[in-house]
């Protein structure tokens, strides 16, 4: 069995176009979330969007805003890298919830063909544009997609279906999904405080973050991150509600301890879904109670960066392996009382802690859940 | 490791197919997706009240599983029970529902009831809660059907032992069409579709003592049915 690594990535959120600069706002505990009526006119919401006005790229008019958004990103990480990223050894997942949403509605970009809202249709243009050997696979699995990804790509890895993938995980935010989440009274009406007792919903985001993953090191590099494994699960409960018990996310994160051959002992510190909600955050509560995580130092990274869907579990991740590689702890923005039955340790402040693995956690809407983790070595 | 197709079915072009037989054919003409599930639905004696609050890809996926005859089956445990489905659309036909209801600010009407619905996992949602599918659940889109992805990623989850019996296929729903093949697929022959006494159409499948063997080319060939 091949492992798999994380060579490279490049995130671009709220707080920046570079891995770097999201990385240093986080350090520095800057939350990207600003109240916003750009998606919800006449009622402002705090939202977490990238600034078009920066673009550290130029623009191509042929492709879509998440389009754009994922060409600079994917072609950010393969410049650190030196692969062959057209060769039938390299694969590209694609994961999203909605793509090209926005073309519903946006009536000024007809240049661009409604037909590109289909995720199939953007993957291969995407293909197009890298000249991929092959048609990217793309997972639209809800929430858990970003997660899912590199969970999918660390297996065909370790089978040696390929040498390389790419893992571009993307979601803007758009009146379609604004609207929806409010409509659901899922939106928080300020920042959104994971696990706090006031917690009243989310804090829309949106991003693109890219994961290189591969068969082997990067040689140059001192540090190296590698998916140990990970494991994907149903609640078979509610489609729009978390389970109650907890018992998906439970099963996910036992049968990740049990193909690492780790326990909750081994963990150093658990990046949480931790949206906001009231029934997301009671939920992943229990299943750490359940799996004897509720001692591991936990954040939530969506009051920095919001809840950014089918990129989420990609950028978290990232996140976390920088901030494991940094030996850090950061402070989870929002938290300031305990809000679940089970109180989890949150972390209150930045702090320093030597760190081996780390768990990611990730829940979505049709009862799905994953839990993955990830090992730092150091050469 | 090998894995067998156990069951498969086919709803299109007002027809529906089990294991490659032709079990109903609506007769009237033009019918709309909606109608012709309902009858589907009527004909099949199903009982599932919730089927009327899906939207129309979840039933048309709840339907296809139901025809499969997946839910007495006690030989695995809730976790060992995977779905990987792919579909050309995602949800679409759904998140244009949700697009018209806030196009128009003076008419302003977002429904959870249907924003809900647009994930084109929540079919899958729908069908594990239906058969008790607590394992391995995966949405893939593609352009259009990619048996080799499908069987590829479906026999790796097999081999990694993942999974122990799964429901695999393609549910496509847009303005215009339908069109579902599903399929189960378990590690053991006992229960799998004995061919060799069955239509012509299985002449060109590669078979293991009368049994379909999941693979692409099998996959592919089905799918074409």
């Amino acid at each position: 069995m091949k492992s798999a690594y994380i060579i490279a990535h490049h995130l671009i959120s709220a707080l920046g176009f570079t891995s770097k600069k999201n990385v240093e706002q986080l350090m520095a505990n800057q939350s990207g979330i600003r109240l916003s009526d750009r998606y919800s006119k006449g009622l402002e919401l705090p939202l977490a969007l990238i600034d078009k006005t920066a673009f550290p790229f130029e623009y191509k008019k042929e492709y879509t805003y998440l389009e754009n958004l994922m060409i600079h990103s994917m072609e950010e990480s393969l410049h650190q890298a030196t692969f062959d990223y057209k060769s039938e050894r390299c694969l590209c997942i694609i994961s999203t919830t909605k793509g090209n949403i926005d073309l519903l509605s946006n009536e000024k970009e007809l240049d661009i063909p409604k037909e590109r809202s289909g995720l199939g249709n953007m993957a291969e243009v995407i293909q197009k544009y890298f000249q991929f050997y092959h048609v990217p696979m793309v997972i639209s699995n809800a929430c858990i997609s970003g997660s899912m990804s590199v969970i999918t790509a660390q297996r065909m890895i370790q089978e040696d279906m390929y040498d390389h993938i790419i893992v571009c995980g993307g979601d803007i935010a758009s009146e379609f999904v604004v609207a929806g989440f409010n409509c659901l009274k899922a939106m928080s009406h300020q920042a959104c405080k994971p696990f706090d007792a006031h917690r009243n919903g989310i804090s829309m985001g949106e991003a693109v973050a890219t994961v290189l993953m591969s068969h082997e090191k990067m040689p140059s590099e001192k540090i190296s991150f590698e998916i140990l494994g990970g494991a994907i699960s149903n609640d078979a409960n509610h489609i729009s509600g978390p389970s109650r018990t907890g018992e998906g996310l439970t099963l996910a994160i036992q049968k990740t301890f049990e193909m690492t051959a780790l326990n909750a002992s081994d963990i150093d510190y658990v990046s949480a879904h931790g949206t906001a909600t009231l029934y997301n955050d009671e939920m992943e509560s229990m299943a750490m109670y359940r799996t004897a995580l509720d001692k591991v130092p936990v954040n939530s990274f969506k009051g920095y960066i919001g809840h950014t869907l089918g990129a989420a579990g990609v950028i978290e991740i990232v996140m976390g392996i920088e901030c494991m590689r940094a030996n850090m702890l950061i402070k989870s923005l929002g938290y300031e009382e305990n809000g679940v039955e089970h109180p989890l340790h949150i972390i209150q402040e930045n702090a320093t802690k030597a760190q081996t693995h780390f768990l990611k956690l990730s829940s979505g809407f049709g009862g799905c859940n994953a839990a993955l983790i990830i090992q730092k070595q150091e050469a | 490791m090998k894995t067998f197709v156990q069951h498969f079915v086919h709803i299109h072009a007002q027809k529906v197919f089990i294991d490659g037989v032709l079990r109903y054919e609506e007769t009237a003409t033009a019918l709309d997706f909606a109608a012709f599930i309902r009858n589907v639905y009527k004909y099949f004696e199903m009982q599932y009240p919730k089927f009327y609050k899906m939207d129309d890809l979840s039933k048309l996926a709840f339907v296809g599983a139901e025809l499969l005859n997946v839910k007495e089956s006690t030989l695995y445990k809730s976790e060992d029970k995977g779905i990987v489905l792919m579909n050309r659309s995602s949800s679409l036909y759904t998140d244009a529902l949700h697009q018209a209801s806030i196009a128009d600010k003076s008419d302003y009407f977002p429904s959870p009831a249907v924003f809900v619905y647009t994930l084109p996992n929540i079919a899958i949602g729908e069908l594990c809660i239906r058969h008790q599918i607590s394992g391995e659940n995966y949405f893939f889109v593609q352009s259009k059907f990619n048996a080799a992805m499908l069987t590829n990623y479906v026999a790796l989850l097999f081999r990694q032992r993942h999974v122990q019996q799964c429901i695999c296929g393609w549910v496509e729903l847009n303005s215009n069409n339908f069109e579902l093949f599903l399929y189960t697929v378990e590690q053991k022959s006992e229960n799998a579709v004995k061919s060799a006494h069955k239509s012509p159409i299985f002449a060109s499948l590669s078979l293991e003592g009368n049994h379909i063997l999941n693979d692409t080319d099998n996959i592919e060939k089905l799918y074409k049915l």
